[in-house]
């Protein structure tokens, strides 16, 4: 700011404040409220260029360095990829679970029917550790609550990221609307991997493989 | 207790709520529901008389501790034993619990012996007091 608009802005506060002086002296309450708002606004307006300032520099900055399409590259693509493939894992070891405690209820029911029957009288403490066993593996699935809530937790933190990675961006636009902005979608932002892994959307059934396998002549 | 009580097993994963009704059933105790959150419990809880609530405390819509504070603010269900399975094991969230009133509290990953000690022993006092 130049000695011209600080010595502009001290005038125009002396002002305000003679005007709310005489105010008070003429017992104006109106006149009053008029002068004191004009003095906050005195004072605010600084204030205001500051940070209007501030968050210009910053654009300026982002769109410098570029951060704003490996940004939305993040916030769009990748972070929301990740969260689709926690949630799946927490479908999966759900999957897993049920079907290991199905199994564990239907055993538990053949080991119950056989311990009646007089011709495994004699088996009655194998039949006994079996069931114990059964028991152990109902709660060995306790995993999957845990694990469950730990990558939940996981994926509440990698929303809170992408939520403040996108307002970094929303920011950041107004700068960027007279540029060339990299596709978000373009190879140079998405590096192509080898490894898939596991996928959430588009991903073959063993059939689908058996198939493909057959296919190539296995 | 006697072995027909009724319990309600609270827990947001169907898989929890499978292990402790299945611990529950090899302990002898067959007369079980079970709610998936304290908001869906308490009409449960208002609408019959169960004599025991084994409750999680992390969960959407109404948390176990939620739950234990008006099941103890509800005149007909102040004495019903509660007895808290949770992965929260914050010293101060142990403490929470204990003075809002819990009968026992469990941290997961818990054993079939620990279930089995506690519900003997909430019984074994409930029991006692009557």
């Amino acid at each position: 700011m130049s000695d011209f608009d600080i010595g502009a802005q001290r005038a125009e506060l002396a002002l305000r404040l003679h005007a709310a002086l005489r105010a008070i002296g003429a017992d104006d309450q109106a006149g009053l409220d008029q002068a004191v708002a004009g003095v906050l606004s005195c004072v605010q307006v600084p204030l205001a260029l500051g940070v209007a300032r501030l968050a210009r520099d910053f654009r300026e900055t982002l769109r410098e360095l570029d951060l704003d399409s490996r940004i939305s590259g993040l916030a769009e693509g990748e972070i929301k990829d990740a969260c689709s493939h926690l949630d799946q894992v927490v479908r999966m070891t759900e999957d897993a679970a049920h079907r290991t405690l199905d199994l564990v209820d239907d055993s538990r029911r053949v080991i119950d029917a056989l311990a009646l029957r007089p011709v495994f009288a004699e088996a009655a403490a194998e039949l006994a550790g079996l069931r114990s066993n059964m028991l152990s593996l109902s709660m060995a699935q306790e995993y999957q609550d845990l694990s469950g809530q730990l990558i939940r937790r996981v994926i509440g933190l990698v929303r809170n990221v992408e939520a403040a990675l996108t307002d970094l961006v929303q920011m950041a636009r107004p700068a960027l609307k007279n540029q060339v902005r990299a596709s978000i979608t373009s190879p140079e932002a998405r590096p192509p991997t080898d490894l898939k892994g596991p996928s959430a959307a588009v991903s073959a059934s063993q059939q689908d493989a058996d198939a493909l396998l057959a296919d190539l002549g296995f | 207790m006697d072995k027909n009580a009724k319990i309600l097993i609270v827990d947001d994963y169907s898989t929890m709520r499978r292990i402790v009704k299945n611990l529950l059933h090899d302990l002898g105790y067959s007369n079980t529901a079970e709610a998936d959150d304290g908001r869906t419990a308490w009409p449960l809880l208002q609408a019959s008389d169960f004599d025991f609530v084994i409750t999680d405390w992390n969960m959407p819509g109404m948390t176990g501790i939620d739950l234990l504070k008006l099941i103890r603010g509800d005149a007909r269900l102040a004495k019903t034993p509660v007895l808290m399975v949770t992965a929260e094991a914050q010293r101060d969230q142990i403490i929470e619990a204990a003075q809002a009133g819990v009968n026992g509290y469990i941290i997961k990953p818990f054993t079939a012996v620990t279930l089995k000690e506690k519900i003997d022993k909430i019984f074994h006092r409930a029991a006692a007091a009557a």
